[in-house]
C-alpha cells in the first residue's frame, strides 16, 4: 500500500494538471494510485519509476486544450474539456428546442392570451427585470460555488458559459434603450431574442441542478 | 498488438466501448474504472486496452443516461467510485448484445463465403 506522503505526490500532480472537477478527481486520482500499486507489486518498481510510467500513460488525457465555447485562455485538461463539450452541445441544442417552443407557444397563443403584445409593449422593462433577476442569481451561485471550493464539470459550464447572460441581456437593453426607432427590428426577431435568453437562463439552472445533485450525492456517500 | 481508445490500426472497437462496459458489469455486481481496463485487458489476453482518455467519457455518459448508477466508497486512504447498472442499463445491455450479435453474423456472412444468414 501507497504511503500518505506517495497519495499526496500523486494528488498534487493530478491537481497541477487542472484536474480539479469532484466528478474526474476522485476516479482519476484513484485508478492512477491503483496502477501504480500493481506496477510496484507486480514489476518489482519502486514508488518513482511506477509515477513517472503511469504519467506517461495518462500524457494524452491531461494534455491542456480549450474550446472557443468556453474561451481560449480556460483551458482544461482534454479528458475533462471533452465532457464539457458534450454537456455544452447538448445544452445548446435544449435551449434551441427550448427557444422554438416557447416562441411558437407566445406568437400563436397571442389570439387566446396577449402574451405577445404585452411583452413587445413593454420589452425595455421586460429586459430590465431578466437583466436584474439573472444578475443576482447567477452572482450569488458563482460565489457560492467559489466558497464551496468543489468544482464539477456541470459548475464550469455554468460558470464559463452562462454567467454571460446578464451582460447579454445588458447589451440588449441598451440596443432596444437606444437604437429602437432607428433600428426598426422586426416584432418576431425582437420576441426570439428574448425567448432565447430566457430558454439559455432555464438551461443553466438544468446545469447548475445537475452540479447540486452530483455533490449532494457525494457528499452523502464519502463524508 | 497494442490498442488504444479503443483500437490503434483500426477503428472497428470503438462503436462497441458502452457494450463492452455494459457486458462487463452485467456479470459482475459493481466495479471501478482501473479493474474495468484490467478486465478488459485479461478476457481479451492483452489484445484490447481501454485507453482512460475513453473509458471516463463513456462512463459518465452512461450515467448520465441512466443506465448506470454510482456509489463512493473510501478504499484505503482514498475514495473510489463504484459503477453498477441499474434497471434500465440491464434492458439496455440486453438490446445492444442481441444488436452486436446481429452486426457479427452479418459480417460474418459478408466476409465468410461458407456462413449463411438463416
Amino acid at each position: 500500500m501507497l504511503s500518505n506522503k506517495d497519495v499526496e505526490a500523486v494528488e498534487c500532480f493530478v491537481l497541477a494538471k487542472g484536474i480539479t472537477c469532484v466528478d474526474f478527481k476522485y476516479e482519476v486520482l484513484d485508478h492512477m494510485l491503483t496502477d501504480i500499486e500493481e506496477r510496484m507489486v507486480m514489476d518489482d518498481l519502486n514508488f518513482d519509476i511506477a509515477f513517472h510510467e503511469v504519467k506517461k500513460k495518462w500524457e494524452t488525457s491531461f494534455r491542456s486544450t480549450f474550446s472557443f465555447w468556453f474561451g481560449v485562455s480556460y483551458a482544461r485538461p482534454k479528458i475533462v474539456m471533452q465532457k464539457c463539450l458534450k454537456l455544452m452541445n447538448a445544452s445548446m441544442l435544449n435551449t434551441l428546442l427550448l427557444t422554438l417552443t416557447l416562441f411558437i407557444g407566445v406568437y400563436f397563443g397571442n389570439h387566446f392570451l396577449p402574451i405577445k403584445s404585452l411583452i413587445i409593449s413593454n420589452i425595455i422593462k421586460v429586459y430590465s427585470v431578466i437583466c436584474v433577476i439573472s444578475a443576482v442569481t447567477f452572482l450569488y451561485h458563482f460565489l457560492d460555488i467559489r466558497v464551496k471550493k468543489l468544482e464539477t464539470t456541470y459548475s464550469y459550464c455554468y460558470k464559463r458559459h452562462f454567467i454571460c447572460v446578464p451582460f447579454y441581456n445588458f447589451t440588449m437593453l441598451l440596443i432596444e434603450n437606444a437604437y429602437k426607432s432607428s433600428l426598426n427590428v422586426p416584432e418576431w426577431i425582437t420576441l426570439m431574442w428574448l425567448l432565447f435568453f430566457i430558454a439559455i437562463y432555464g438551461m443553466s439552472f438544468a446545469m447548475l441542478s445537475k452540479h447540486k445533485t452530483y455533490l449532494s450525492y457525494y457528499h452523502l456517500q464519502v463524508t | 498488438m497494442y490498442v488504444c481508445s479503443i483500437m490503434r490500426p483500426t477503428n472497428l472497437y470503438k462503436g462497441s466501448l458502452n457494450t463492452i462496459i455494459l457486458k462487463l458489469l452485467s456479470t459482475h455486481d459493481k466495479m471501478y474504472g482501473y479493474e474495468i481496463t484490467q478486465k478488459v485487458k485479461a478476457i481479451t489476453k492483452g489484445e484490447l486496452h481501454i485507453t482512460e482518455g475513453a473509458l471516463y467519457p463513456s462512463l459518465h455518459k452512461l450515467e448520465a443516461e441512466g443506465l448506470l448508477e454510482v456509489e463512493f466508497v473510501k478504499v484505503n486512504n482514498r475514495t473510489r467510485k463504484y459503477y453498477r447498472l441499474t434497471e434500465q442499463g440491464t434492458k439496455e445491455t440486453m438490446r445492444k448484445l442481441e444488436a452486436l450479435e446481429n452486426y457479427i453474423k452479418t459480417m460474418r456472412a459478408l466476409v465468410s463465403p461458407k456462413f449463411r444468414l438463416e
